[in-house]
């Protein structure tokens, strides 16, 4: 019974790291989308689930201190909103509507393609 | 917050059969979904946008074509709102200012004129009959 439940639970880890592995790869892909990343930034951008993208960027400030940002875009059925810290939930406006748009539609041909081309491989 | 490693380097994910299908369903699920709200949104926004328009630089002419309903609305907005933003006058102030209009005695081809030729030639011709 232990032995089951220690097999079980290797798996559903095994599973996690996977799945945390995609994640991390697409994130890769998705900070590419957006042009140039400026020197000691590091961004990413990524879908954390059906309903949630995640934008992040950490950079060095001129004090050589990090910095970060990270931003949540939900999709709701009446709107997209943004979510980041200490800062009330809003909708986007046009010109990050658009944005986002785009780079939904972007990541969607991207990432699709590359995790195809993995199932293709393994 | 820091999610990842900051490394640039871009490494294969260890992921199994039963990790990937998953995972791009979810991933087209999500892009599906965000694309059809965004597009809503922006095609919402736009029909928005152009019913609140305000067009205060587009000179007045009373030449122009009879407008369309949705003209009118905008029309009918624009006039409520009184562009005060732009520290104008509201449409409904602007009417025509009578002693800018022409004079139609000026115009020689003016009905009225016309018919005073017409009708002084008919009588220079009686009074020569006569």
């Amino acid at each position: 019974m232990i032995n089951y439940i220690k097999k079980a639970l290797s798996v559903s880890v095994s599973k996690d790291e996977e799945y945390r592995d995609i994640i991390r790869y697409e994130a890769k892909i998705g900070s590419t989308l957006f042009g140039k990343i400026p020197d000691k930034h590091h961004r990413e951008f990524f879908c954390l689930d059906e309903h949630t993208w995640v934008w992040h960027e950490e950079w060095l400030d001129k004090f050589g201190r990090r910095q970060s940002i990270t931003t949540r875009y939900e999709v709701r059925p009446h709107g997209i909103f943004k979510i980041q810290a200490k800062m009330p939930h809003r909708r986007l406006n046009d010109e990050e509507l658009q944005n986002f748009y785009l780079a939904v539609k972007l990541y969607g041909q991207k990432v699709t393609k590359e995790l195809q081309r993995l199932v293709a491989q393994s | 917050m820091k999610i990842f490693d900051n490394s640039s380097e871009v490494k294969l994910p260890r992921a199994s059969m039963d990790v990937l299908p998953d995972r791009i369903g979810i991933v087209t699920r999500a892009v599906v979904m965000a694309e059809y709200v965004a597009k809503n949104e922006i095609k919402n926004r736009t029909v928005l946008n152009s019913r609140f328009m305000l067009d205060t630089k587009a000179p007045i002419s009373f030449d122009d074509p009879v407008p369309t309903i949705e003209q009118s609305s905008n029309h009918i907005i624009t006039q409520a709102i009184g562009n005060s933003a732009y520290n104008e006058p509201a449409m409904h102030n602007i009417v025509p200012d009578k002693q800018s209009l022409p004079v139609e005695d000026d115009d020689p081809m003016s009905l009225k004129n016309v018919r005073r030729l017409v009708e002084n030639s008919f009588e220079d011709l009686e009074d020569k009959a006569a």
